[in-house]
């Protein structure tokens, strides 16, 4: 019975791993195959045959992908840093605070994470517009308006877990505000930061509608809409679209490396008792 | 160096009274125990001195100096707390010197500070480990430590033992106490622990619910507790205690307690002539209770519990339907359900009026 039950297991484990790796190994495959083979093939091997790096030369060629990149890290670096400048003292002043309004002020900011990005779009528009701001700066005022409700719940409740003698022995010490925060509470806050850099970036990296919305000269386009003009008008080839795939998702695991150890527990051992 | 006055200090949370109109003074160079149940306002008591909270009502004085309203780091006060409060991401040596730093001191000063107070808490070798590799313990003296190094007027610790285990407990506050000599320190000290309390203190103040019970040094704290509160707490185990009223029945005076009655013609006078008639509360420590065979003490009881501890045996009855216990000897032998007199020395009982919790000196 219990042999019956770890083999079901593992079988249910091996599907989905099968469901998460086989895209990848796919997209990775169909980059090596050749970008005059048609533009949709029928064919379909499981081991790839006739590896060639033509798609990377025709990628590259037809279509300005460093423009494109440069422009989504023109957005993503100053969203993630001002996010983070911005984050902290509002997370802070929520986590050790008590203030009229405090309660009304969290329960809005969970209260926007369940309005869809859609409602905002088209007044985002209109407002950009207005302030002459339909370009990359007025994107990544939205995207830090986008991110800071959840992200400010998420650091709280991180600061929340921090104990609050920490404050008080350095205030009693004489620290001013500021040091305690970013020299003491941040540094022990690192996992939260951990997150908020990782969700911050996705989040900013991976957006479309908004980027949509509020782009409108090509050359300013960030690579999400790239990647979704290259299919709508390009015709765009298989293969290419797969060099596509792989060269926008490096920065993300770059990333994912670099914020993973701040993600590591543990951190706080040894702090109490 | 200075003494600290309390003047009618007074906290209040909202609705709830934390602390109410405490006078106290603290002496220079005195260790303070500032002991209660929990939410008794020690804690606040202490966080009021230390500058972390600010007083509902009332003043703090240092010396002649009102400093109520005084940043905590102009008070030179130090503060050890109960969970250390230890950065974890500096060394041992980074949280010592971290009061300093913040001073903007010389590095050489600072390094040689340091060196200093590791001597005298004999930590030199933790000094490069960060938090999480100390013992409890050893963490417990690097935060001594951080304190010590500001060279502070006073010691604030808010049950700093309370994460030690036992045996180190009894170990630190030895050295705790020889510390406080040797650096001529005054130490306000708030736990909840009575021995510890005993132990350590100079002078001990005990708070219920926000109220002063009582300010005195620890043994007569022991021998003349001034509410059955007092009483009770100081001493393991407790004080126990008889409902009772006292009665005049054939010419006799007698000790009503409901189910039974003490013979009280050798209660002091000065008892009777106060309060008979009145609703009293009688106190017992069980190292007074004497145990006789039945029918031979005042009152008959039965052996509900038995602890035989090694170097003595605590005995535990029910009476009026609270557990009533007594000291016995280490060879004192019986069985659960074997009947038993007590016999209640009416010299070192104490009485307390139960309407004002006070005791009845006699």
């Amino acid at each position: 019975m219990s042999r019956m039950k770890t083999v079901v297991y593992q079988l249910i484990a091996i599907s989905i791993i099968v469901l998460i790796v086989f895209p990848i190994y796919w997209t990775v495959i169909t980059s090596f195959k050749s970008p005059r083979a048609g533009l949709f093939t029928t064919e379909f091997h499981l081991l790839p045959t006739n590896l060639t790096l033509e798609a990377y030369q025709y990628a590259f060629q037809i279509s300005p992908i460093f423009l494109w990149l440069g422009n989504s890290l023109i957005v993503a670096i100053p969203t993630i840093v001002l996010l983070v400048f911005l984050v902290t003292p509002i997370a802070y002043a929520l986590s050790r605070y008590r203030f009229f309004g405090r309660k009304s002020i969290m329960i809005m900011f969970i209260l926007v994470q369940l309005l869809p990005i859609m409602i905002a779009a088209w007044p985002l528009f209109f407002i950009m517009k207005e302030l002459h701001l339909l370009n990359l700066w007025g994107l990544t005022l939205a995207y830090i308006a986008m991110l800071m409700p959840f992200q400010i719940i998420n650091l709280k409740l991180f600061f929340d877990t921090i104990p609050i003698e920490m404050d008080e022995t350095a205030f009693m010490d004489g620290a001013s505000l500021p040091r305690i925060l970013y020299r003491i509470i941040l540094p022990l806050a690192k996992p939260g930061l951990g997150v908020v850099l990782i969700l911050g970036f996705m989040g900013v990296w991976n957006e479309y509608l908004l980027a949509r919305t509020l782009l409108l000269d090509s050359s300013q386009y960030t690579f999400s809409v790239a990647f979704g003009e290259l299919g709508a008008y390009w015709q765009t080839p298989w293969p290419v679209f797969a060099v596509y795939s792989i060269i926008s998702s490096i920065p993300l695991l770059i990333v994912f490396i670099y914020a993973q150890k701040y993600l590591k527990k543990g951190i706080m051992r040894g702090a109490l008792k | 160096m200075v003494s600290i006055t309390l003047k009618s200090l007074t906290k209040q949370f909202g609705k709830t009274i934390a602390v109410k109109d405490l006078n106290l003074k603290i002496e220079n160079k005195e260790f303070l125990v500032l002991l209660g149940p929990s939410g008794c306002g020690k804690t606040t008591t202490l966080r009021m001195i230390a500058g972390l909270e600010v007083p509902t009502k009332g003043h703090i004085y240092f010396g002649d100096k009102d400093v109520t309203y005084l940043h905590p780091k102009k008070r030179k006060v130090a503060m050890v707390f109960q969970n250390y409060a230890l950065f974890p991401h500096m060394t041992a040596s980074d949280n010592i010197a971290f009061p300093l730093k913040i001073e903007k001191r010389p590095k050489e000063e600072i390094k040689k500070r340091v060196k200093e107070v590791a001597d005298l808490l004999g930590i030199e070798h933790l000094l490069d480990k960060k938090p999480g590799m100390l013992s409890g313990g050893e963490a417990q003296r690097v935060a001594l430590g951080r304190a010590m190094i500001k060279e502070p007027d006073v010691f604030l610790m808010d049950e700093p033992l309370s994460n030690v285990d036992a045996k180190l407990r009894v170990f630190i506050r030895g050295e705790l106490k020889k510390l406080q000599k040797d650096l001529q320190a005054t130490i306000v000290y708030v736990t909840h622990d009575q021995v510890e309390a005993m132990a350590l203190a100079d002078k001990v103040v005990v708070l219920n619910k926000g109220e002063l019970q009582q300010i005195a040094r620890p043994l007569e704290l022991y021998h003349a507790p001034l509410t059955s509160f007092v009483g009770g707490f100081i001493g393991t185990p407790p004080m126990n205690f008889i409902e009772c009223s006292i009665v005049k029945r054939d010419g006799r005076l007698l000790l009503d307690a409901g189910n039974f009655a003490i013979n009280a013609s050798d209660l002091p006078k000065i008892l009777t002539n106060e309060v008979t008639g009145s609703e009293l509360l009688l106190g017992i420590r069980p190292e007074d209770v004497i145990l006789k065979g039945k029918d031979r003490g005042d009152f008959n009881v039965s052996i509900v519990s038995f602890e035989p501890l090694g170097t003595e045996t605590i005995v535990a009855f029910d009476v009026q339907g609270k557990p009533f216990r007594a000291k016995a000897p280490a060879d004192f032998n019986a069985k659960i359900g074997d009947e038993i007199g007590i016999k209640i020395d009416k010299q070192r009982m104490y009485v307390f009026d139960r309407k004002t919790d006070k005791r009845i000196p006699s």
